[in-house]
């Protein structure tokens, strides 16, 4: 029963995996290939915008549309979105592609069939007029209904770039004006202007002013751009296009209501029912003529300054000791490049030590302060100063001439002490005045420790042997170290490694036995010798020393049969004269002793 | 055989202690020379006490003092480049030398040069341990850290130090010594390829008279060469601006 229960329960399964399977099946994918494009509306206001949407149902395989110069309108791509859908067993997709057209004049425009290529088939879709209307309400912001309305995005809204005159001296001022003009419309984000002419350089800031002024009877709301330019080269230069970049408030779908009382720009912000249109305006060219700087009447020192300059200079303190500072100061304002303008060049290093000047420049005033030292107490002046520069206001140079300034030096006797230098906080003190006049310390009189050049110790041989037999005295000390370690704590090790030198020293005990032939003695002496080394060696109980217990060690496989043959008959004939009554002879002496050595010394040759 | 072989460990190490610098000057003909370079000095004839420093240089045996004292006269002879060059190898070998430093400080102010890098207090600490050292004594720094931790090692050994005992005490020595391992290290790299600028020049963006000039390069700046191509280098300014300058703008250190 239960079997039957299980078999019906996969089969149940297995008709349900062939549904899904069936269903999602290559035959369910089939679908027609449509094409439809559609727009919100047919009629729009000149700020607002039709949104196009083309849809292309049954393939993912589509080349977006391509827009370019449909007349009457700026097309903007706003995004696509795929959709997939599965109804019935039955799937479907589609893609659509969401186009944004920004009218740019009142009249009727079509936008064109369009042409797309799908899955390698073409298709078309139906062309479309719109119709754009002007601005509802916008007779009320003109003066005069009878006078000609502005009709297209162009006329509502414009840059207009003015120059006070075409030829310009190089380096001059040239004070230029870019008024963005806009009708009816409602502008946000308004950058400033960007000039990106060669030849022409920008100093100083942008002033801006916003104002109202009517035009042929259409009121414009105005805002003013007054920026000073450079000419930075002579000849022909183009000056323009310049670009405004600013967002247009457009009506979004929502507020498409007309003469609602909530197309009101209050409402529409407050509801935020416009969506911004980035938008960029470009001015008309003009051409400047750059002429060079005459020639005649330039006076010498003349160092390029265009404009209308103040000058003035100062030199402190007129009273000074012999060796002090002086603060020779010079300031330059007024209108032009300042950033071109140099200080004048002093021809003063005959009679004045002279330092690294600071100049400071804050755009309006350029400011030096350099300190100089009379090299003289007979010095009485410090020279004029003369800045000349050319006005292109009277088309001539002119020059600025300060002082000479008075300074009265005070001689000093004896040598010279301290003497501060410098500028304001940033004062150095040079400690001792040098022979030769220098400021430097004098040189040294000690030939100082000589050494190879590029050749440090650490790249020489006798370092590197130094390092060697270091490393190896290191090494023997720890073996050392190491060893007496362990003869401290492993006793089997220490008995095994002392076993040898102690079976010597009683060995040399029984050989004086043996040569005063005190025979019981001599054997005795030699049983325990050579049952002190085999104990300790083989690690056994000096009771438990005999032929069978060295056998069975493992370490006995390193000894020759021989030699442990010669064990058991030493051990046997030291028992037999300990406790028997052998007559020996000497000559048996010798060769038991000379047993018991061979024994020890091939132990130790076999056994570490 | 056995022989042979401990024959050839001599030799070896025979070679190895061998000093191959050769010296054209005995330590008495360089004395003499120290003092006439001294005596023209004095005179103010700066050229020949110039030739006298450079000769001495040339022997391959080198004193801190040798390169102050031909610092100072490159200095007075309006070598700005030269002098910042032989004053900073004069660093290299007495880095504490108060004398030195107060040359080399004003050589380095009449510097016109205007880039300027700002460093941190981890850069700035670093510079100051870098330049506070000669190579060689952050080497002898290093070789006997290594012997005091070795023996250090055995006494732990000896008298049964406690783990931890041992951990801090190898622990503070190994951090010292990498310390003064990232110091050299960092000594090496900052002069290898370090160059002066000996003639005032301007860097170039490409390796050719005509090319257009980059930013100047005033007599005395410090640089790194990248690069070698004909008679030009092609370096790098403290602000990691490159360019490329004439060969002969400019001197190794």
């Amino acid at each position: 029963m239960i079997k039957l229960l299980v078999t019906i329960n996969r089969l149940l399964l297995f008709v349900l995996f062939s549904f899904i399977v069936i269903g999602v099946s290559p035959q369910a994918y089939a679908q027609a290939v449509s094409v439809e494009a559609s727009v919100d509306k047919k009629e729009v206001r000149l700020d607002s915008y039709v949104e196009l949407t083309v849809t292309v149902n049954g393939s993912q395989d589509v080349i977006p549309v391509p827009f370019s110069n449909i007349e009457g309108f700026d097309v903007q791509a706003a995004g696509s979105k795929t959709s997939y859908t599965i109804l019935n067993a039955q799937y479907s997709s589609s893609k659509t592609f969401v186009y944004k057209f920004y009218p740019l004049k009142v009249g009727e425009f079509e936008i064109p069939s369009l042409e797309l290529d799908v899955d390698s088939k073409r298709y078309f879709t139906d062309a479309i007029t719109i119709t754009v209307i002007d601005i509802p309400g916008a007779s009320k912001n003109t003066i005069q209904t009878q006078q000609p309305k502005a009709r297209t995005l162009d006329d509502k809204l414009f840059v207009v770039l003015k120059a006070p005159d075409t030829e310009f001296y190089l380096n001059s001022p040239i004070p230029i004006k870019i008024l963005l003009y806009a009708n009816e419309l409602s502008l946000r984000d308004i950058n400033y202007p960007i000039l990106d002419n060669v030849g022409f350089s920008e100093e100083g800031k942008t002033a801006v002013k916003q104002y109202q002024q009517v035009i042929n009877g259409l009121k414009y709301d105005i805002v003013e751009f007054n920026k000073t330019i450079y000419p930075t080269r002579t000849g022909e230069l183009n000056l323009g296009p310049l670009t405004v970049n600013c967002n247009i408030l457009v009506a979004s779908d929502k507020s498409n209501r007309r003469e609602s009382v909530f197309d009101d720009p209050f409402f529409s912000d407050f509801f935020n029912r416009s969506e911004k249109r980035p938008i960029k305006i470009k001015s008309g060219e003009m051409v400047i003529k750059v002429k060079d700087l005459p020639s005649e009447g330039r006076p010498i020192g003349f160092n390029g300054a265009v404009g209308n300059y103040h000058f003035d200079a100062s030199v402190g303190p007129s009273d000074v000791k012999e060796g002090d500072p002086l603060t020779l100061k010079m300031m330059i304002s007024g209108e032009g490049h300042l950033k071109t303008v140099n200080f004048p060049k002093l021809d003063i290093e005959d009679q004045f030590k002279v330092y690294e000047p600071i100049i400071k420049d804050d755009g309006k005033q350029k400011r030096l302060e350099e300190v100089v030292i009379p090299k003289s107490s007979d010095i009485k002046e410090f020279p004029a100063i003369n800045f000349s520069y050319f006005d292109p206001r009277y088309n001539k140079y002119l020059t600025i001439t300060k002082g000479p300034f008075p300074i009265n030096i005070q001689k000093v006797e004896g040598d010279g002490e301290l003497r501060v230098i410098g500028l304001n906080k940033k004062l150095e003190i040079i400690e001792k005045q040098q022979e030769l006049g220098s400021d430097i310390v004098f040189i040294k009189d000690r030939l100082g420790i000589l050494e190879e050049k590029d050749r440090p110790f650490y790249k020489q041989g006798y370092y590197f042997i130094f390092l060697l037999l270091y490393g190896l005295l290191w090494g023997v000390v720890l073996f050392f170290l190491k060893r007496y370690q362990r003869l401290e704590t492993d006793t089997v090790f220490a008995k095994r490694h002392l076993a040898p030198k102690h079976a010597r020293k009683d060995l040399m005990q029984a050989r004086r036995l043996m040569d005063l032939n005190k025979i019981d003695q001599f054997y005795d002496s030699l049983f325990k010798t050579l049952q002190h080394y085999l104990a300790h060696k083989f690690h056994l109980a000096l009771g438990a020393v005999n032929y069978e217990a060295i056998k069975n060690c493992e370490e006995s496989k390193r000894i020759d049969e021989k030699f442990l043959t010669d064990i058991a008959v030493t051990i046997e004939e030291c028992d037999t004269i300990r406790f028997g009554s052998r007559i020996i002879d000497a000559k048996n002496m010798r060769i038991a002793y000379q047993r018991v050595e061979e024994i020890i010394d091939h132990i130790e040759r076999r056994i570490k | 055989m056995r022989k042979r072989r401990i024959a050839s460990l001599v030799c070896i190490l025979s070679l190895m202690m061998i000093n191959p610098a050769w010296s054209n000057l005995s330590k008495k003909d360089i004395l003499g020379k120290f003092v006439s370079a001294e005596h023209y000095y004095k005179s103010g004839d700066l050229g020949k006490a110039i030739e006298d420093y450079e000769a001495i240089i040339a022997s391959g045996r080198v004193s801190g003092n040798v390169y102050f004292n031909l610092a100072n006269s490159y200095i007075k002879n309006k070598q700005l480049g030269k002098a910042m060059l032989n004053y900073e190898r004069a660093l290299r070998i007495i880095p504490r030398d108060g004398d030195l430093k107060f040359n080399y400080r004003f050589a380095k102010a009449r510097i016109k040069d205007n880039t300027k890098v700002s460093l941190n207090l981890y850069q700035r600490a670093l510079k100051a341990h870098v330049q506070f050292y000669t190579k060689e004594e952050m080497f002898t720094i290093m070789t006997c850290i290594l012997i005091v931790m070795s023996l250090m090692y055995l006494i732990a050994e000896f008298l049964k130090w406690k783990s931890s005992t041992r951990k801090w005490a190898f622990t503070a020595f190994a951090v010292i010594f990498c310390v003064f391992l990232f110091g050299f290290i960092m000594k090496i790299n900052g002069d290898s390829n370090l160059a002066y600028v000996i003639i005032k020049d301007e860097a170039r963006f490409e390796p050719r008279k005509n090319s257009t000039i980059h930013f100047p390069l005033p007599e005395g700046v410090g640089l790194k060469i990248l690069k070698k191509e004909d008679d030009w280098f092609k370096i790098k300014r403290i602000d990691s601006k490159s360019g490329w300058v004439r060969q002969k703008s400019v001197e190794r250190f």
